[in-house]
């Protein structure tokens, strides 16, 4: 049976309510959601006046619907996260800050598949006629402040329905016993494919919690024994060190020698008082560099630029280089030849952390005869 | 050979440095850079929905910050609102600040100190074209 349409929920129910993923710059440390989340959109207030009920902010009862439910039931939403609302927590704010403010059953009907009995809306989200913005920015930051983020397989079974189990079994699955459960019906490969990706993380949680534990353990290992372990964890950290700097000498040596490689030009050559040249990688400082005198990476070049001395022989490109291709030689720079400096560009590889690498806009210096264009 | 040729490198903003930056010392962070490519890339037309001119807004409004608060100016939350705005947002946990960037360059922002209550922001729904100096001063607290 449907619960009652616009009935409130008990205090001690949690909600969870999906906010669009993508679109979205998190940088680290940032709080998400903010009140921004909990503003009705539009679709909200015509529904609302379609219905001829009040402003209504989706949201799910985290014991009629799971996580996944809902997602299936709104798949234009595009990748989603959950983040849970106590009720409790929001009659608190209803009583310092917005006596409107409560959470309603309001079930999908017609039911659209499982879990749509767990449709509920929270109401006095929106701004009322005349009201105070900045106090209605208030309201909404308060009740961001006390949404938190739901994992993904989260069912909370205080009244347990057959679906609710059904999807706490599925979650709990690995994707090898699923896989080898014989045919599987269209939903079930659809449970198949959530339950990969959670088996994943849920090692990759396993794995990280394992490393802490373990280099808390070493930390705190007494007597020779803990030393040694330390003195080895130490000596494996400087190994990593060595790799990583060992890698990025690397890279630098794949663009060295994928110079010679068959890189159609981009451009046809033609003579300029002025090249482009890898300069080196950085990340803040700089962790390579083919050039001596080049001024740090986070820093301007000055105007009229800087004189850089070439630390080896290095071609000189008509332009910076793009999807992989360099542009045309236009010349080469040897080995403690001079060139002015006058601009650097930050590019990367692929989008992996670590250093920048690093062109330089370069000008010929005029006593070099021979060597520019 | 470790696998990374140079047919994976790609050009992450050509924009030369000393553009992006204008002042001597200041960083230029993957954070920043990745930022930039998340306006270009996922908002701005014909990638994303919002038009060439608002995400110009955003990013001159971001120098024009950064002019007055220098390399403590961190990258924001950066997120569409339903409104058609684009929000940055800076969460210090008591101080909180947004500004709402709209399509025709105007903006509103706001501000709340979560311990004392204090609010403060644009008035109710007009919008301003300038950076209004309380702004600065309330984001410099956040920042601090």
């Amino acid at each position: 049976m449907l619960p009652a349409r616009g009935t409130d929920l008990a205090e001690e129910k949690t909600v969870f309510r999906l906010i669009r993923e993508d679109g979205r710059f998190i940088p680290p440390g940032a709080r998400v959601p903010n009140g921004a989340a909990f503003e009705p959109s539009d679709d909200d207030k015509q529904e609302a006046q379609a219905t001829n009920t009040p402003v209504r902010v989706s949201c799910w009862d985290t014991d009629l619907t799971t996580v996944g439910q809902a997602k299936s039931l709104r798949p234009d939403r595009g990748p989603t996260l959950p983040f849970g609302l106590r009720v409790s927590d929001l009659v608190e704010i209803r009583k310092i800050m917005e006596p409107r403010l409560r959470v309603v059953s309001d079930p999908l009907d017609p039911p659209k598949g499982a879990g749509s009995e767990g449709h509920c809306g929270i109401e006095g989200l929106d701004r009322p006629t005349g009201g105070d913005k900045k106090r209605h920015k208030a309201k909404l930051d308060e009740v961001a402040l006390k949404a938190f983020p739901l994992p993904e397989s989260r069912v909370i079974p205080t009244t347990e329905s057959p679906e609710v189990a059904d999807e706490a079994a599925n979650a709990g699955t690995s994707a090898q016993s699923l896989e080898g459960s014989g045919p599987t019906t269209a939903d079930q490969q659809k449970q198949l494919a959530r339950a990969k990706p959670i088996a994943l993380r849920r090692w990759l949680a396993g794995a990280v919690v394992l490393t802490f534990a373990l280099t808390a353990i070493l930390m705190n290992l007494p007597g020779r024994e803990g030393q040694r372990l330390r003195a080895a964890k130490l000596e494996a950290e400087k190994q990593v060190g060595a790799v990583r700097a060992k890698a990025v000498e690397t890279i630098a040596q794949a663009l060295e020698e994928s110079e010679k490689a068959e890189n159609p030009p981009l451009q046809s050559p033609s003579p300029s008082p002025r090249g482009f040249v890898f300069i080196g990688l950085c990340d803040r400082l700089w962790s390579h560099t083919f050039f001596d005198g080049v001024p740090p990476c986070d820093t301007i070049v000055p105007p009229g630029g800087v004189i850089i001395s070439a630390s080896r022989g290095i071609k000189v490109r008509a332009a910076l280089p793009s999807r992989g291709r360099f542009a045309t030689e236009v010349g080469r720079l040897a080995k403690g030849q001079q060139a002015r400096l006058v601009r650097l560009h930050a590019v990367t590889v692929l989008d992996a952390p670590g250093p920048h690498l690093y062109w330089g806009e370069i000008e010929w210096l005029p006593h070099e005869p021979g060597r520019g264009p | 050979m470790f696998p990374l040729p140079i047919t994976h490198t790609v050009i992450m903003d050509p924009t030369p440095a000393p553009e992006l930056y204008r002042q001597p010392g200041m960083a230029i962070s993957q954070m920043d850079l990745a930022w930039r490519r998340f306006l270009d890339q996922e908002l701005r037309m014909p990638f994303g929905p919002f038009p060439e001119t608002q995400v110009n807004s955003v990013l001159t409004l971001m120098d024009q910050l950064r002019e007055h608060l220098g390399p403590k100016l961190r990258v924001p939350l950066t997120q569409p609102t339903v409104d058609g705005a684009i929000q940055l947002a800076w969460d210090a946990g008591r101080h909180y600040l947004d500004i709402d960037v709209f399509s025709d360059g105007t903006m509103q922002w706001f501000y709340r100190d979560r311990q004392t209550k204090e609010l403060d922001g644009s008035p109710d729904d007009a919008r301003a074209t300038g950076i209004p100096p309380e702004l600065v001063r309330r984001l410099e607290v956040v920042l601090s």
